[in-house]
């Protein structure tokens, strides 16, 4: 991709934003050439004159996908070098312009009504595409495909204003309001500093979904019946456990005796200390109900009623989501609430509730002005407890935490012990602690010449052991790592032995590591049917010897040459991250553009990767990943673009990044999203509220039109059983001009689903229409569909 | 009271929870709460099957180790072969070939599509995985609708690769991965007291209950559309939980041993307590849909306690040239193998509560893969293998080649033996209607 300020910025953490989140093949086998739809759309489509800003569309909007998900196996030497999208990395206006016209003469081609520039990538074309489905069907990229090709196909009716809005300081700044379930770690802290107990419980619960390595996303950390039994179970002994100390919960309870005076004492503590549970006042109602259900507990003595409310309490939506909701503005904006701002703030940097001073900001609402937010802000961040975040950020985002359970080979491996393995992530973490609260740059992670080991991990590296710090503890202490062959992160034993195998190290890992995490660029699975087996090992081949196997065959190379050549850096480490010596270190990064350059060894490496933009521009994209909650998409790009731009603007100071995220407008206003339904459904009622009924059955049109002559109809049984039966329905056009097809078929039985078409009727004589993307034929095309009847 | 005694045995000592189970069937409390039925199908119907049990292994086969010889009813496991510890079962069982996954392949699309028959949120099944579909179409009257029990599958945490099971489009069910958690939930609220003390416990559960959806109404009308979904499952999670205070259970057995249950080593000891805990499940009534899902797709377990020492997915690429890296991967297949048989021993062991036969006689049980050929990444003949009669649905016994068909015949033809009449199941345009031949 090319640099060209601003809007090069954005197009290119678009690309990244469409890079991800797609777990599947973006790598396959050369594409035959598709003979049936060659002939079939031969001369077919008319004349297409398209929009005048079609370049422009393309550059903005297709590029930044195919640059970075296509172009891998849809280039000159890649593996659909022979398809009909064959691109080339494009740093001119003259290739750009050819690109272009490659990808539009694809976008032209058609398979039904929808052109194959968006029925292949998404999996929906017959014949399937070998590098898998990259587009998801109501994803943004999906719909700017779709446009794209309607745009060029189009006679230039079609041209609206749907080029990208500049990014300014409107609502595209702004995410959504949202719902953010506690994750374990932050349920664990949230109830040691509610109730200064230690909690082990959401240690207990299933292990939260991880997005993009980390495990804050919003969208996915939704509440199922086995978190929502864990959530009752951990409500009833955590409340038991806090009831033992009736007065530090409710300081009226040392004095109050009498009855009513244990329900004023009651209803005083719902307010003050349910305040804190649920990290802002209480609305009337929810007091009036947390106090009437104070009254079940009651009789049995005001403890249980106090357990009562409280487990009710730690089960309520209000606690277990933190709220981005906000309050709806004249302009159609929502402002969080100062409350809801103070919950933003600790938790993103203490992963835990408000302290007394940021609940004070918020109680005097002072917290929505920008100064003090910010100051707020850089409190947190300084302060020793900000460590929560860092940890949980640093370890997610270099892959650490499966180092504990790694299964290393005793034999090969002797003394890989429990407790190094310990220091050694606790080595990486005090690193990127220590850089951060030393107000460090994001370069001296990867180049910082020390780091902190204990007496094992010092010794494990071939280093004296420093001596006790000041304070005489044997912990971690800093120390100089260069003489050790060491420097930055990625040489430390805690990422070079999690990305190994048992006995032997693994180049690919380590190299993937680097690309993914560091670059953003995830690389494809091998494609499908693509033979994977290996050969036996020959103990006399070097690591690399082994794993150049996969530059020899050209189907592995595509996407192992973007892994392999990284990886080869570390070759000097064995497979638990010790210092062997000895191997040949060059290596490659390459279609990485601001990043490409050869090397030899990890230290030439690291500086590489120090330098590059591409690996800053990615380290802020992890960062709103983790912060937010969300995943970035088209619509967050303005967003993301600047928290990148920000980053850059601050030379990459990781300080920076972290307090820049509170200073823009998504942390105090979001925008309007679709409008709700206004009431829970079934919430008085019992049962479960029924599924939507399929929305295969259309209404009968007012007058039916007589099916087409020149339409030919195919229908065979699919399927049958003693029960029912499926049939599969293909309707061609064999006239001179294209349609909208309409047909009647005699369903034998009762229809009780439809795919591809909407039915009306449902026994006998029954009209069977086209849906939105096969109800047009041309001349020549064909539609499929599908129905089943019971009988 | 003896039981409690076979249970402590059983359970710490692992002595096979076919005498586990077998002593709670005698104290099953058949009192299945009422529920509405609307259009849920009793699952109690003749012909059949009461019970369904997902049971999954990862990373493929090779099928010409797996790949029984002969046909039709006149078959047998290949000696040393993947399926031989299965030959004591083999009236049992139906071995499937040829069920292909058309249209969708490799390790994370196996998983995703494997059980959901590669159907979005779109289609007639809504995205479900097949045990869950099943799952809220059968009126069970269960405590629980379904069960999931896991084997080491969430050490990367929930994401494709690690999920089998969908609650709807793209939304997962989290197996329960710590056997003494599944136990908990089970019979943490089985207690003594009387009827007085226990009835007063109810009131003050479903008073919580009343006010968090209080809570959950009072925030709904405040979000946008996507918060909404969110709460909507919360409040679906919250009724299950409800009904899963009352209804049929067991005398308490012994909760089994805790042991780290992420531990590479205890991967066979965590595995024996989850089926164990699963087969107690069904025999108690505690529900009738479960599932038991050992690792997950590319998953690195190294197979110590058989000798073997690479990861399970990287012996699933080995060559053919290379001769002991293919045997170690038949030896660790073997040993999931194993695994199956000793469930089906536990089932086939226990007499049908308040009925005739084996519970097996009653149940289906599929044991599936997310790919077919591991070192292909392909989804030509998934090797899928079916056990139990299925209250008379399937004809076992026989080895069957499908020539081709597509899983979603497969996920038709269990939601058809659980009594369901749907007549696709995910994505309908690769295949429709149930396996040809399958059903008795």
């Amino acid at each position: 991709m090319r640099v060209l300020g601003s809007t090069s910025w954005r197009r290119q953490l678009v690309a990244l934003a469409t890079a991800i989140g797609v777990s599947v093949a973006a790598c396959g086998p050369s594409t035959p050439p598709d003979r049936a739809v060659t002939t079939k759309d031969g001369g077919a489509v008319g004349p297409a004159v398209g929009c005048p800003d079609d370049e422009q569309y393309f550059l903005d909007k297709i590029w930044p996908t195919l640059s970075v998900q296509c172009i891998g196996c849809h280039s000159s030497d890649g593996l659909a070098k022979t398809s009909r999208l064959v691109l080339t990395r494009a740093d001119d206006k003259a290739t750009e312009r050819r690109n272009f016209e490659t990808v539009r003469n694809v976008a032209l081609e058609k398979q039904g009504s929808t052109s194959i520039l968006v029925l292949r990538p998404s999996g929906k074309y017959p014949t399937g595409h070998p590098g898998g489905a990259i587009l998801t069907e109501g994803s943004a990229t999906f719909a700017d495909f779709a446009t794209f090709s309607e745009r060029v196909a189009s006679d230039g009716s079609r041209c609206g204003n749907d080029t990208p809005q500049p990014c300014g300081q409107g609502a595209n700044l702004l995410g959504p309001r949202q719902l953010r379930r506690l994750t374990r770690l932050e349920y664990d802290n949230t109830i040691r500093d509610l109730f200064q107990i230690d909690s082990a419980w959401g240690a207990s619960f299933p292990p939260d979904d991880v997005v993009e390595g980390f495990d804050g996303n919003a969208a996915a950390l939704r509440v199922g019946p086995l978190l929502a039994d864990k959530y009752a179970g951990a409500a009833e002994e955590i409340a038991t456990a806090a009831a033992r100390d009736l007065v530090k919960l409710a300081p009226c309870a040392a004095t109050g005796d009498a009855a009513t005076g244990d329900a004023a004492c009651a209803a005083t503590f719902i307010a003050d200390f349910g305040a804190r549970v649920f990290r802002r006042p209480l609305a009337t109602g929810e007091q009036t109900r947390y106090e009437a259900l104070y009254q079940i507990g009651a009789p049995s003595g005001f403890a249980d009623g106090i357990k009562v409310v409280l487990s009710a309490m730690l089960q309520s939506p209000i606690f277990l989501y933190r709220s981005e909701v906000g309050v709806r503005q004249s302009d159609g904006t929502y402002a969080l609430t100062p409350y809801e701002i103070a919950s933003e703030l600790s938790y993103l940097f203490w992963a835990t509730i408000p302290d007394a001073e940021l609940w004070a900001a918020a109680r005097d609402g002072t917290l929505t002005d920008p100064a003090i937010l910010l100051a707020q802000a850089k409190r947190l961040l300084a302060s020793p407890r900000s460590r929560a975040m860092l940890d949980h950020f640093a370890a997610q985002w270099l892959d650490i935490d499966r180092l504990a359970q790694a299964v290393k080979d005793e034999t090969v491996y002797p003394g890989f012990t429990a407790s190094l393995r310990a220091a050694m992530r606790a080595e990486t973490l005090a690193l990127f602690d220590f850089v951060v609260h030393r107000g460090g740059k994001l370069p001296e992670l990867f180049t910082a010449p020390y780091s902190f080991v204990n007496d094992d991990l010092a010794a494990f590296y071939g280093l004296a052991a420093p001596p006790p710090d000041d304070g005489g503890s044997t912990g971690l202490r800093k120390i100089d790592v260069a003489s050790a062959h060491r420097g930055g992160l990625l040489t430390q034993g805690s990422i070079l032995a999690t990305q190994a195998k048992p006995t032997i190290a693994s180049p690919i890992h380590r190299g993937k590591l680097v690309r993914e995490r560091l670059l953003c660029q995830k690389p494809s699975p091998p494609p499908p049917g693509l033979n994977a087996q290996l050969p036996p090992v020959d103990p006399k081949l070097s690591n690399r010897e082994r794993f150049t196997a996969h530059a020899k065959n050209e189907p592995c190379a595509s996407c192992h040459r973007l892994m392999d050549p990284i990886g080869f850096a570390f070759e000097s480490f064995d497979g638990v991250g010790k210092y062997v010596g000895g191997a040949d270190t060059r290596g490659e990064i390459v279609d990485s553009p601001h990043t490409d350059a050869t090397f030899d060894g990890p230290l030439e490496l690291a500086q590489l990767l120090a330098a590059s933009t591409d690996v800053e521009r990615c380290f802020s994209l992890e960062w709103f990943r983790y912060a937010s909650g969300m995943q970035e998409n088209q619509e967050l790009s303005c967003l993301v673009d600047e928290t990148a731009r920000s980053f850059a603007g601050a030379n990459a100071s990781l300080p920076d990044l972290f307090l820049g995220l509170t200073q823009t407008a998504h942390f105090r206003f979001r925008r309007g999203n679709a409008d709700g339904a206004t009431s829970l459904p079934g919430v008085d009622g019992g049962g479960v509220p029924p599924p939507p009924p399929p929305s295969d059955a259309g209404a009968p049109r007012d007058a039916a039109t007589p099916p087409s002559p020149d339409l030919v109809v195919s229908r065979k049984t699919d399927s049958q059983w003693d029960k029912g039966y499926c049939d599969a329905v293909t309707v061609t056009n064999k006239g001179m001009s294209g349609m909208e097809w309409e047909i009647i078929l005699t369903v034998e039985g009762m229809l009780n689903q439809v795919w591809n078409a909407v039915a009306a009727g449902a026994t006998g004589p029954v009209t069977f229409r086209g849906v939105d993307f096969n109800k047009r034929l041309e001349p020549g095309q064909s539609s499929s569909f599908g129905f089943c009847a019971a009988r | 009271m003896a039981h409690f005694k076979i249970g402590r045995r059983a359970f710490t000592s692992g002595l096979g929870a076919s005498l586990v189970a077998a002593s709670f069937v005698e104290s099953v409390r058949a009192a299945p709460a009422a529920r509405a039925p609307g259009k849920k199908v009793d699952a109690l119907a003749a012909g059949v099957a009461k019970r369904l049990v997902v049971f999954f292994t990862p990373n493929g086969t090779v099928h010409k180790y797996w790949r029984p010889t002969g046909s039709g009813e006149t078959f047998s496991f290949i000696p040393g072969g993947i399926l031989e510890p299965l030959a004591p079962h083999a009236s049992d069982l139906v071995i499937c070939d040829g069920i292909d996954f058309v249209g969708f392949d490799n390790h994370a699309p196996g998983m995703a599509g494997m059980l959901t028959g590669n159907g979005g949120a779109s289609s007639a099944t809504r995205g479900m995985s097949v045990d869950q579909y099943v799952a809220s179409n059968l009126a069970a009257g269960t405590r629980f609708d379904s069960l999931e029990f896991g084997v080491q599958t969430s050490a990367w945490g929930g994401q494709v690769q690690t999920r089998m099971s969908y609650a709807s489009g793209g939304t997962f069910v989290t197996p329960e991965d710590r056997p003494r958690n599944a136990f908990q939930r089970m019979f943490g609220d089985v207690t003594g007291g009387d009827r007085t003390e226990l009835d007063k416990l109810a009131l003050r559960k479903r008073s919580i209950l009343d006010v968090v959806k209080g809570d959950l109404a009072d925030l709904y009308p405040r979000l946008g559309r996507e918060e909404q979904i969110k709460l909507e499952q919360h409040l679906d999670a919250l009724r299950k939980t409800e009904r899963g205070m009352t209804g049929g259970t067991c005398a308490l057995p012994l909760s089994p041993v805790d042991v780290d249950p992420y531990a590479n080593d205890n991967f066979p000891a965590v595995g024996r307590a989850q089926m164990d805990l699963l087969v107690t499940a069904l025999a108690c009534g505690l529900t009738r849909v479960a599932s038991i899902q050992w690792a997950h797709t590319v998953s690195p377990t190294v197979f110590r306690w058989l000798g073997l020492g690479e990861g399970h997915h990287d012996l699933s690429h080995k060559d053919d040239s290379n001769v002991q890296g293919v045997a170690d991967f038949v030896t660790a297949e073997r040993w999931h193998a194993e695994q199956f048989a000793y469930f089906l021993s536990a089932l086939s062991a226990l007499p049908e509560p308040g009925g005739s036969g084996t519970m097996l006689d009653n149940t289906f049980v599929l044991w599936a893969k997310e790919l077919a050929d591991g070192r292909r990444h392909d989804g030509k003949s998934v090797p899928f293998v079916l056990a139990g009669k299925a209250g008379g649905y399937l004809k076992t016994g026989r080895y069957l080649n499908f020539s081709g068909a597509p899983h979603q015949k497969l996920l038709v033809s269990v939601c058809q033996a659980m009594g369901l009449t749907n007549p696709t199941f995910g994505d309908p345009s690769h295949g429709t209607g149930p396996l040809d031949g399958l059903s008795a």
